[in-house]
């Protein structure tokens, strides 16, 4: 899509193709493409009838090979205890079994002289069609299972060699560079940083969920791509650039030196971050905090300093499982938590934020045109109030065991909010009669990423005891644009930097200042190392960013000397100009020591894609 | 021999249960369907079972003839009236 070179170099082609950086970071490795299939070409032909006996055996054998290779696949899963993933494999062996699809293919060489491949491409197509049709997309992701066996049969009927497949990346074959068209983010909870080196996607834009699960699991990543992925081929060398955003093939020689010096570099700034937080919080006075999803990241976060959780997002608790989370699983998950950062750290917990791009296969949610203004958020647990009051009481006792904080997202009416306080309060009632201990002064607080909220919010704020405000939702409502969106003109309306963005968080922290409440900024926009000083100047209490990408922030914070009231007077002026451009010059001109940190800022007009 | 169900899963038939049916289905000698809006699945196809479509308050019908046809159907029954 994007401008691409291609040169050959001493026999050896060398591309570099464009795409948007998504979580910074190097990495080399050989290239492992996943899910072409939906791309490669169908073939279509017919048979003699006299041919029929032969291509009926021809499939038989096919599906006997592919039953094998799932078999296979499926006792290696066990062995290694994973059994989840197994059991999708399972649900593949089920539909290999299957009479209807069986009888189905056959019936088309019998009696339509179709070839096997083209039975089988037939029979998937019409099946998967009717699976579409029910709009259920729980049921579409099984047909996505349902497909991967009908190409598995194709395959080996082409007498084709197994492609990879995102469950069957196997550690011995070492660390790859995974090339697909895009995630979901279910599959993209499955990614193992241990196998996946790094992440390159067709689809996709920096903000999206893939990118940010990327950026929480440190693998560098590189989406946007577009077509020009096509050109890769399978097992390629692949030096991966996520700080820019670009991915290199050439010779292994030649990669390898471009890489050392990358990672040299990166090393040198990894350093600096280990110490980096508490003297942030010392020097501007600003608690920085940190943004995780898991107990896993919990760790990396304590580990590399943070002083408690911003942000944790629970929704990845539930994805990627056909089953909700039980109270109790779910209560010595937050435990946990606490017990990592200790009694007295705050850990500000959100509630499930289902629905836009994060599907759960646990609830149903109609396919929507417009899934970010659909059901998502609060409106989910509102809609579910049996899977919310569960969350609800099981934070609650965890409350007990430290600093918890409730936070909520998607509100956008004070009804909704009245309601998510009945609940609070409901489940509190419950706990007191069942005398099980909870924090009677547990925080709560709201999760600003609907404007309604943020132009309303001196009265939300008589009830909230604190505000969180999401960037990265905020920025997409104000300005009308999709996130996600990868066109590159619109992608620019998406940036955090835009004054009316700006306006709107200036006028939050005004309002909750006024009445003696701290904000917090979470979006990717609390992690940019010149937007992180303009929110400063804003009067944002915290910041609260991702446990990985924090490196560039903290080792910039640390290495200037301003104080609060010059980032006040630098952040009033920059609300002055006329646009994101603009405010970045004037912000690079004042925060001198940015300037010359290139490979930490995207040097293009586009600021915010990292 | 026929009996009407309700889906209590509120999730619907989705893929486990899907395969609850089909492996309970497949050991019966006989053929077994399930009938919602008066259109007929085989219960032994996961294929038929997923594009049924079932969700939470939808009734279905299983029907089955044969030796032991009663029990199949309540052995289907269960899984269909299971909240899980």
């Amino acid at each position: 899509m994007k401008n691409s070179s291609n040169s050959i170099l001493g026999g050896v082609i060398v591309m570099r193709l464009m795409g948007m950086p998504a979580s910074e970071g190097a990495a080399l490795a050989q290239s492992s493409i996943v899910r072409i299939d939906d791309r490669s070409k169908l073939q279509y032909f017919s048979i003699k009838p006299s041919e029929t006996r032969i291509e009926l055996e021809l499939f038989h054998i096919a599906v006997k090979q592919a039953e094998e290779e799932l078999s296979e696949i499926h006792a290696r899963l066990k062995l290694a205890n994973r059994e989840l993933d197994a059991e999708i494999i399972e649900v593949q062996l089920f539909f290999l079994q299957d009479a209807e699809l069986l009888e189905s293919v056959r019936q088309k060489i019998s009696g339509l002289f179709y070839s096997a491949q083209m039975a089988v491409q037939e029979t998937m197509n019409e099946i998967v069609e009717k699976i579409d049709s029910l709009e259920n997309p729980y049921l579409q992701q099984r047909a996505t299972d349902f497909k991967d066996v009908c190409w598995r049969m194709i395959r080996k009927l082409r007498g084709e060699d197994e492609q990879f497949s995102l469950m069957e990346i196997q550690e011995e074959k070492g660390k790859i560079i995974l090339l697909c068209e895009d995630l979901t983010p279910s599959e993209a909870v499955r990614l193992k940083p241990e196998i996946v080196a790094g992440l390159v996607t067709a689809e996709g834009g920096a903000m999206s969920h893939v990118a940010i699960i990327a950026r929480s699991l440190g693998i560098p990543a590189v989406v946007g791509v577009g077509n020009d992925l096509l050109h890769i081929n399978n097992g390629e060398w692949l030096l991966l650039n996520g700080t820019d955003g670009t991915v290199r093939t050439g010779a292994y020689n030649v990669l390898l030196d471009a890489y050392r010096q990358l990672s040299q570099r990166g090393e040198g700034e990894l350093t600096v971050e280990r110490s980096g937080v508490a003297k942030v919080t010392h020097n501007i006075g600003t608690t920085v905090l940190s943004n995780i999803s898991s107990i896993a990241e919990a760790r990396i976060a304590k580990n590399n300093g943070f002083s408690g959780v911003g942000l944790f997002r629970t929704e990845f608790l539930f994805m990627g499982r056909e089953d909700f989370p039980k109270e109790e699983e779910q209560f010595a998950i937050y435990k946990e938590v606490v017990s990592i950062f200790g009694s007295d750290t705050p850990i500000i917990i959100r509630t499930m934020d289902a629905g836009g791009d994060k599907q759960l296969c646990s609830l149903p949610i109609k396919k929507e045109d417009n899934p970010f203004l659909g059901l998502r958020g609060i409106r989910v647990s509102l809609r579910y109030p049996e899977q919310f009051r569960i969350q609800l009481r099981a934070i609650l006792r965890a409350s007990f065991y430290g600093q918890i904080k409730l936070l909520f997202p998607m509100i956008a009416t004070i009804e909704e909010w009245k309601s998510v306080l009945c609940e609070v309060e409901r489940t509190k009632a419950g706990l007191r009669k069942e005398r099980i201990p909870f924090n009677e002064q547990l925080e709560v607080g709201i999760l600003v990423e609907v404007p309604a909220v943020a132009i309303l919010i001196d009265r939300f704020l008589e009830t909230a005891d604190f505000i969180s405000i999401g960037t990265n939702d905020l920025t997409q409502y104000v300005m009308a644009v999709s996130r996600t969106d990868t066109d590159t003109t619109l992608s620019q309306l998406h940036d955090p930097l835009q004054p009316a963005a700006l306006q709107l968080i200036r006028h939050i922290v005004a309002e909750a200042h006024a009445k003696g409440k701290k904000v917090s900024v979470c979006g990717e926009m609390a992690s940019h190392s010149l937007a992180a000083p303009l929110l400063l100047g804003l009067g944002v209490d915290m910041l609260s960013i991702n446990c990985v990408s924090a490196i560039a922030l903290q080792s910039e914070l640390l290495s200037q000397n301003q104080d609060n009231v010059q980032l006040r007077e630098i952040a009033e002026k920059a609300l002055e100009l006329e646009s994101p451009g603009q405010i970045e010059q004037y912000l690079r001109h004042r925060l001198k020591w940015v300037v010359g940190r290139e490979n930490i800022m995207n040097t293009n007009d586009k600021p915010f894609r990292s | 021999m026929q009996k009407a169900f309700s889906i209590k899963s509120l999730t619907g038939i989705h893929a486990r249960p899907a395969k609850k049916i089909v492996e309970t289905a497949l050991g019966y000698p006989f053929d077994i369907y399930l009938v919602k809006k008066s259109k007929r699945y085989s219960a032994k196809s996961l294929v038929a079972m997923i594009s049924i479509g079932a969700q939470y308050g939808d009734q279905i019908i299983v029907a089955a003839e044969g030796d032991g046809a009663d029990a199949a159907i309540e052995a289907i029954g269960l899984v269909l009236a299971s909240e899980h």
